[in-house]
């Protein structure tokens, strides 16, 4: 048995660049998901365990700054890179006030792969220490129970 | 203007306005007066009759009575006849004279009564008259005589009396006559007098303040005319400098915009270029890295022909853009110059905003004008309809769009639409929005200016679209 490379989400709006980078990375995770664009991203994250998140900035409808900002709404400290090509440092600097896990310039794909995979590796953590938390407690409810039986 | 005042029409205006009425007024006052006053010379003469009158029948009643008294032979009886029939025959020939006072007499209150008297005073008289003559004649003594003689001497008392009253009564009111014109001499006079006095304090005061602020008021006045025409001036002036500064601030946002459409094609650059090129390296890298079949590598090596052809484009549409830029000279161009420039300025901008842009443009239509400033014109309006959608929460996102068309309706014109999703538009906000004209951006004024100086024209509707349709020469006429 293997050990888990977690699940990859990829956001973009521009397609060729999801289905790219889909197959430039599928060794280093479990399973890939692309969106491209916010909306439908939000929907993967509700419905699947995603443990790391490629995001451009620059998309229509909900910005990656957006997506972002939805996603730690709801408590989800799930690593985000941020791969773009816009380089504005605003957005830069609004994307760490939201604990961005990295940035990546377009077009260069340097680094993508390596920082994809610790990326992975930081989500699988938090969802392992989440994990053991929610089974601690479950063992905790249950010593009690069977104490008072 | 002021104007000096003509001597004439000041005497004529001077005449008319005051001397005119008052000698009317003067002369019908003066008829009244004469009037009353020959009533009262005529009353008054009445008066002297009657009182003559009243003599004369005193002085015959005196003789008559002196007559019947004395005795016949003696020759006080013959004076006094004598002097009776003196002064009956003056009395008699008095009588035409007393004949206006009779009349008067007759025409005064409670006439009938009066005519009686007179009646019997003249019957008394000509029978008088008649006897004094028969006696004078006859020298004799008749019985009859002593009766008119007391007859007579009655009716002198009665006439004596009644002229004596007549008399009182026309003093009396020759009294009141003379007070009623007098009280009405003295009233005109003080009204008159009043009314003369204010006028001539009035004009003097007038003609004084005429005289005293001639060259003041004339002057200021002058002054003010100058001032106004001054600020007339300057206003126009102000206009022409607002005028010859929106001109300046257009073509320096023409110009500047060069440089600043640079700026905004940068951030653009990111969709534009780095996606292609990321999808290349992308593509290389996993051409190098995996181990593909054919196809696949076909199909990647696809994938980067078709992005290096949008970097080319890119390129392209950059360059005409910076070309446009520097080309001030009239000149036919292909409408796709637009789009490249709206794509290259604006496609961040759309992405960003969630509007979708669509071009109808047709390959084969061209403009002749200005290509910069026809370019200018329409990121104008382009970015005043972005601004708008963008804060229009009640459009859905999927909804919000921008559309260019173009049309050749007449042979040497052609018409660009520009519609976007604005519904139903208060064209007032439209025009209050883009009357502002900002560093980057041509307000309303600038663009109609613009087109206007390219001999186009701009048409705005805002039902139910908000449509800007722009008519320019498509070629050279």
């Amino acid at each position: 048995m293997t050990a888990p490379k977690g699940n990859l989400l990829i956001i973009d709006d521009e397609v060729l660049i999801l289905k790219k980078s889909k197959i430039l990375l599928e060794d280093i995770a479990d399973n890939i998901f692309t969106a491209d664009n916010g909306f439908d991203a939000l929907n993967i994250l509700a419905k699947e365990s995603i443990n790391c998140i490629i995001c451009d900035i620059n998309m229509p409808g909900l910005s990656g700054i957006d997506v972002i900002r939805e996603v730690r709404k709801n408590k989800n400290e799930i690593p985000f890179i941020f791969y773009t090509g816009h380089g504005s440092h605003d957005l830069m600097r609004e994307a760490v006030k939201y604990g961005a896990f990295d940035f990546l310039d377009k077009p260069s794909l340097e680094g993508l792969e390596e920082v994809a995979r610790r990326g992975l590796a930081v989500g699988l953590d938090n969802t392992t220490e989440a994990d053991t938390e929610i089974f601690m407690s479950d063992y905790k409810k249950l010593i009690a129970t069977l104490k008072e039986e | 203007m002021f104007s000096t005042p003509n001597t004439n029409s000041l005497k004529k205006a001077l005449f008319y306005k005051m001397i005119l009425p008052y000698v009317l007024i003067l002369v019908c006052l003066m008829s009244v007066f004469i009037y009353y006053q020959n009533k009262i010379l005529k009353s008054d003469d009445l008066i002297l009759q009657a009182h003559a009158l009243s003599d004369i029948s005193f002085q015959l009643q005196i003789n008559t009575e002196k007559f019947l008294l004395s005795s016949h032979e003696s020759i006080d009886r013959k004076s006094t006849l004598t002097s009776l029939k003196r002064d009956s025959l003056f009395l008699n020939n008095s009588f035409v004279e007393f004949e206006n006072l009779f009349l008067e007499l007759i025409n005064s209150p409670k006439p009938i009564e009066k005519l009686n008297y007179i009646k019997q005073i003249i019957k008394d008289f000509t029978l008088l008259i008649a006897n004094i003559q028969e006696v004078h004649e006859a020298n004799t003594t008749k019985s009859n005589y002593t009766e008119r003689a007391e007859s007579i001497y009655l009716a002198s008392i009665e006439l004596s009396t009644f002229v004596n009253s007549s008399k009182k009564d026309l003093m009396n009111h020759t009294f009141i006559t003379n007070i009623i014109v007098l009280l009405v001499f003295c009233i005109f006079a003080f009204l008159t007098t009043k009314k003369t006095v204010l006028t001539v304090i009035h004009n003097l005061k007038e003609v004084s303040n005429y005289a005293d602020n001639f060259s003041l008021h004339s002057s200021s006045k002058l002054i003010n005319e100058s001032k106004e025409f001054e600020e007339i001036a300057t206003l126009k002036q102000s206009i022409a400098n607002l005028k010859d500064r929106v001109q300046l601030q257009t073509r320096q946002v023409q110009q500047k915009s060069t440089s600043e459409t640079i700026g905004e094609i940068t951030e653009n650059l990111a969709h534009l270029i780095n996606n292609p090129l990321a999808i290349i390296a992308a593509s290389a890298k996993i051409i190098l890295k995996k181990n593909l079949t054919p196809e696949m590598v076909k199909d990647e090596a696809e994938s980067i022909n078709d992005c290096v052809e949008r970097i080319m484009n890119t390129s392209l549409s950059m360059k005409k853009l910076i070309n446009s830029k520097q080309k001030d000279d009239v000149a036919q161009f292909n409408v796709s110059v637009i789009q490249y420039g709206v794509e290259l300025f604006f496609l961040n901008k759309f992405i960003q905003k969630n509007i979708n842009i669509n071009f109808k443009f047709e390959h084969n239509h061209f403009i002749y004008a200005k290509e910069n400033e026809i370019l200018q014109v329409f990121f104008s309006l382009i970015d005043n309809s972005i601004k708008y959608l963008a804060t229009k929460e009640d459009i859905e996102n999927s909804k919000k769009w921008i559309t260019l068309t173009s049309k050749v309706l007449v042979d040497n014109e052609i018409t660009i639409t520009l519609e976007d999703s604005g519904q139903n538009l208060d064209e007032n906000i439209i025009y209050k929005a883009m009357m502002i004209q900002e560093n980057n951006k041509l307000g309303l004024y600038a663009v109609t200016q613009t087109i206007n100086n390219n001999n186009g024209t701009l048409e705005f509707l805002s039902k139910p679209n908000t449509k800007f349709i722009i008519t320019l020469p498509n070629k050279k006429t």
